[in-house]
C-alpha cells in the first residue's frame, strides 16, 4: 500500500516510462527488420515440407532437389549479406539470442541438425504415411510445428505492427492447404495437380515478398540513421 | 495490525527519462550501435553520450569502440547487472502504479 502521494510516479515520470516503452517497441521493430532475411528463411523452411509433399507427388524429383539445394544456398547468401551489411553500416543491432549463441555456438548447430532430418523425413515419409495412416493423425502430426510458427508470426505481427509477419503467417497454411484439401494425391498431370502445386509455391512467394519488404524497411531506417548529422535528432526516422 | 509496507525504491540511475529510454532499448537487443540507439530513442548525440557514460559508470552498460571502414563505431550492451536492475525497476514501477490504481479506486 502506498501512503503518500509523493511516492507515486508524477505525470512526468509516467510519461517518461511510456516514452521508454515506445522506444523499446521501436527498437524491437528495427531489430526484427534487421534480420528480415533470416526470418523469411524460417518461414520458407517451415513451408518446405508442405511444398515438397505436394510437389513430390506431382512434380519431378529434380524440383525437390532444387528446393533443397536452392534453399540452403539462398540461406547462405542471406546470412552473408546480413554480415556484409553489418560490416558496412554504422547502424547495427544484434539479438539477445545472437549474443548468447556466440558464447555457445553448439546451441545454433543442434537445432539446424535436428531440422534437416525432420524436413527430409516429412518429404520422404509424407506420401507413404498418407496411404497407411488415418489421415487425421497424419495431418495432426504434420500440423503441430507449422501451427506453432503461425502463432509466433501472428503474435509478432500484432505486437510490432509489422504486416510482413502476417505474410509469413499466411504463407505457412497456404503451403499445407493442398495437403489438407486433397489428402489423396491427384493424378500427376491433371489440372488439379497444377493448381495445388501453384498454391503451394505461392506460399514461397509470400514469404519472399515479406522478407524483401521487411529488409527494405531496415535499409530505409539504417540509411536515414547513417546520414544523420551530429545535431539532428532521429526520433522521427524510427517512428 | 501490520505496519504498511514501504513503497519499493526505484533505481535512481535508471529512473532518469533518457537513461530509462536507453536501458529499455538495450534490453530489447543483444548489442546496439550508437546510431541505432539514437534512432530508437530520439536522443541527441550529446545526450546519449552523457547518459551512456553514467550507465557505464554504474556497471549497467558495456561499451565497445571499434573502427569500421575507417569510421568509429560504438556499440552498447546491457550487462547482466543492468538487465537485473532494469527488471527490478520495471517490477517496482508496476507495484507502484498498481498501488496508485488501488488508491484511485478507493
Amino acid at each position: 500500500m502506498i501512503e503518500s502521494s509523493s511516492e507515486l510516479p508524477t505525470p512526468l515520470e509516467t510519461r517518461a516510462f511510456d516514452e521508454a516503452k515506445r522506444a523499446a517497441w521501436r527498437a524491437a521493430r528495427m531489430r526484427e527488420a534487421s534480420r528480415a532475411f533470416v526470418t523469411g528463411h524460417v518461414a520458407l523452411g517451415v513451408c518446405l515440407p508442405g511444398i515438397c509433399i505436394v510437389l513430390g507427388t506431382n512434380a519431378p524429383f529434380v524440383l525437390i532437389a532444387l528446393l533443397f539445394f536452392v534453399y540452403p544456398a539462398f540461406l547462405f547468401w542471406a546470412i552473408r549479406r546480413i554480415h556484409r551489411q553489418r560490416g558496412q553500416s554504422l547502424v547495427k543491432v544484434t539479438d539477445r539470442i545472437e549474443v548468447e549463441l556466440a558464447a555457445n555456438p553448439r546451441n545454433v548447430v543442434l537445432p539446424i541438425i535436428a531440422w534437416i532430418p525432420y524436413t527430409i523425413l516429412c518429404m520422404l515419409a509424407g506420401p507413404v504415411l498418407l496411404r497407411r495412416m488415418p489421415t487425421s493423425i497424419h495431418l495432426a502430426s504434420l500440423a503441430i510445428f507449422p501451427m506453432m510458427c503461425v502463432g509466433y508470426f501472428v503474435h509478432q505481427a500484432l505486437r510490432l505492427a509489422l504486416w510482413e509477419y502476417f505474410l509469413f503467417a499466411t504463407s505457412i497454411p497456404l503451403a499445407y492447404l493442398p495437403v489438407l484439401l486433397q489428402p489423396e494425391p491427384p493424378a500427376p498431370q491433371s489440372s488439379l495437380a497444377a493448381v495445388l502445386g501453384f498454391v503451394s509455391v505461392a506460399s514461397m512467394v509470400l514469404a519472399i515478398v515479406g522478407a524483401a519488404s521487411l529488409h527494405h524497411r531496415w535499409e530505409v531506417w539504417s540509411r536515414s540513421l547513417d546520414d544523420l548529422g551530429s545535431d539532428k535528432e532521429a526520433g522521427e526516422v524510427a517512428s | 495490525m501490520t505496519a504498511p509496507e514501504s513503497p519499493p525504491p526505484l533505481d535512481p540511475v535508471i529512473h532518469e527519462a533518457s537513461r530509462l529510454a536507453i536501458v529499455s532499448v538495450l534490453n530489447e537487443c543483444g548489442s546496439a550501435s550508437f546510431s541505432f540507439v539514437i534512432g530508437a530513442t530520439g536522443l541527441t548525440r550529446g545526450n546519449l553520450s552523457a547518459h551512456a557514460s553514467k550507465l557505464i559508470a554504474a556497471g549497467y552498460v558495456e561499451e565497445e569502440k571499434r573502427i569500421v571502414d575507417r569510421k568509429p563505431l560504438t556499440e552498447y550492451r546491457l550487462t547482466d547487472a543492468g538487465r537485473t536492475a532494469f527488471s527490478h525497476y520495471r517490477a517496482n514501477w508496476l507495484r507502484l502504479t498498481s498501488g496508485e490504481n488501488g488508491k484511485a479506486e478507493k
